[in-house]
């Protein structure tokens, strides 16, 4: 069994649209995937699936041998702690400063005060927010925030990052910045990483394994 | 690094207010009803005489009855203290009162019956008590205080009981008002919450704060109404000793150790359970949606 592994999954939302149709998908450690498609091809809900933010309709979802599709509530702040998580609309408290919002994982953890503050300064020095440390989250630009919320899923060292759409709003350099500040993490930690994108220009510039959905249906993996 | 009690920043100013305000004047209207029942204590304590009831035995009891009805009325549940007086007492206690001697009454033998002085545990236990002495056979007659007696018994069950329920309602409001406040907090602060339940906080971690944020409320409030009321009751009970010297006061000093312990610790029990109805309240919603 793999590291990450989807079993016939269906993931049909109450209106009576299809998301996902019979996904089957197995990710070994330390991969680093491109979850490719067009919008409304159903990456963010493969996302959401592991994050447990929605349930399969039918099928099973496994996470390092965890049926995580069946897990109860009260363990999936156990899974989510282990997860780095870059979120399409990134899921930053604007009247957090930027230190508060990146030490936020860490916090969830209990990590020691003089701890975080180490992580934390190599978590600003790796996305070029040292000089914005105090400044609240609401007064960054969107590239800004892009790097806090890529800083924020890589600061407790997960085994698992998921980045749904992280360059979305990004200029080419800094998108091109972006993924590979995820390539290196990957390289150096051994982390499994995936990110969902449409962009064809990133996939064909990083070496990775590309999975390719359409209309719910992996076509490509 | 900020606690898991600071993890939500910026609480605003005005629910913090409200729920300060209503647990301080539910604690000061408290604070009230305590300098209340501690006067009537007080008198209760002055007026003791009033408060006791006498069960008189008939002239030709034997001293053996008389033992054992005594021990059998201290078991009686009710019963605070018992204290026998038997005839020679009864004779002397008449002669002082009236100012006269012994050969003023020219008796040849004493007629003055033995009789139990009977205490209630509590005051507003006395016709209970005197009912229960009066189902014993041993006894000829048993009274206690008089209309005065009455009158003063029927207003201390009267304050008692207006006042607990006063209260009753006052804490039910007061939690209202905790309850609402903690809720409307918890949903100015939807996004974070969001985000911890995404970093992977726990049920626990998420509700400390909130129920930090209302125990420091009540504490803030109760000892707020403990010192207000401190205060108040100073200028009070000054002018009281000054207009009605004659009147018997309770001392300042003697309300300070209880009006501290229960503002404390109901006011701090008060903004505890009210936070954690508020977010019982808000989870329970959250799961049926």
């Amino acid at each position: 069994m793999g590291f990450l592994e989807f079993k016939k999954v269906y993931k049909v939302y109450p209106a009576g649209v299809k998301a996902l149709d019979n996904v089957n998908l197995s990710i070994e450690k330390g991969e680093f995937v491109f979850l490719w498609g067009a919008t409304g091809a159903g990456k963010t809900t493969l996302m959401k699936l592991i994050t447990r933010e929605e349930l399969p309709t039918s099928g099973e979802v496994w996470l390092e041998r965890c049926k995580i599709s069946s897990l109860e509530d009260r363990y999936l702040p156990i899974l989510r702690r282990n997860l780095g998580v870059v979120f399409q609309d990134l899921k930053l408290v604007p009247h957090w400063t930027v230190f508060e919002n990146l030490i936020s994982p860490l916090l969830v953890l209990g990590v020691k005060k003089r701890d975080a503050h180490r992580l934390a300064e190599g978590i600003l020095d790796l996305v070029h927010l040292q000089d914005k440390k105090h400044h609240k989250t609401e007064w960054l630009s969107g590239g800004e925030k892009q790097k806090l919320c890529l800083g924020r899923a890589l600061i407790h060292r997960p085994h698992l990052v998921l980045a749904d759409e992280p360059t979305g709003n990004l200029d080419g350099a800094t998108a091109l910045g972006l993924v590979g500040t995820l390539f290196e993490f990957s390289e150096r930690s051994g982390a499994t990483v995936i990110i969902a994108t449409h962009s064809e220009k990133l996939v064909n510039r990083f070496p990775g394994r590309l999975v390719v959905l359409d209309k719910g249906k992996i076509i490509q993996s | 690094m900020p606690k898991s009690k600071e993890a939500f920043h910026h609480r605003g100013t005005s629910y913090i207010v409200m729920g300060f305000l209503s647990i301080f004047i539910t604690q000061l209207l408290l604070n009230l009803f305590i300098f209340g029942y501690l006067e009537l204590e007080q008198m209760g304590g002055v007026w003791q005489s009033s408060f006791t009831i006498r069960a008189f035995f008939p002239e030709e009891v034997s001293p053996e009855v008389v033992e054992d009805v005594k021990e059998k009325v201290k078991a009686l549940p009710l019963v605070g203290e018992v204290k026998l007086v038997d005839s020679e007492e009864a004779k002397s206690r008449f002669l002082s009162y009236f100012n006269l001697q012994e050969e003023d009454l020219g008796l040849e033998e004493n007629p003055f019956p033995p009789s139990l002085e009977v205490q209630a545990q509590r005051v507003e236990e006395l016709p209970f008590l005197a009912q229960e002495l009066e189902k014993i056979e041993e006894f000829e007659e048993v009274f206690y205080g008089g209309e005065n007696t009455d009158a003063l018994l029927r207003f201390y069950r009267f304050f008692l009981t207006a006042g607990g329920l006063l209260l009753l309602a006052l804490f039910v409001f007061s939690l209202l008002v905790v309850t609402t406040v903690i809720r409307a907090s918890i949903q100015a602060r939807e996004t974070e919450i969001e985000v911890w339940n995404l970093m992977g906080a726990t049920k626990r971690f998420i509700r400390a704060p909130f129920i930090y944020q209302g125990v420091m409320e009540g504490l803030s409030g109760g000892v707020t109404a403990f010192v207000v009321s401190l205060v108040f009751f100073h200028f009070l009970l000054d002018f009281l000793n000054t207009s009605f010297p004659l009147f018997f006061w309770i001392n300042w000093e003697e309300l300070i150790l209880p009006l501290g312990v229960v503002s404390i610790l109901m006011s701090s029990f008060l903004g505890f359970l009210g936070a954690l109805l508020a977010c019982n309240s808000i989870e329970e919603e959250s799961a049926k949606k």
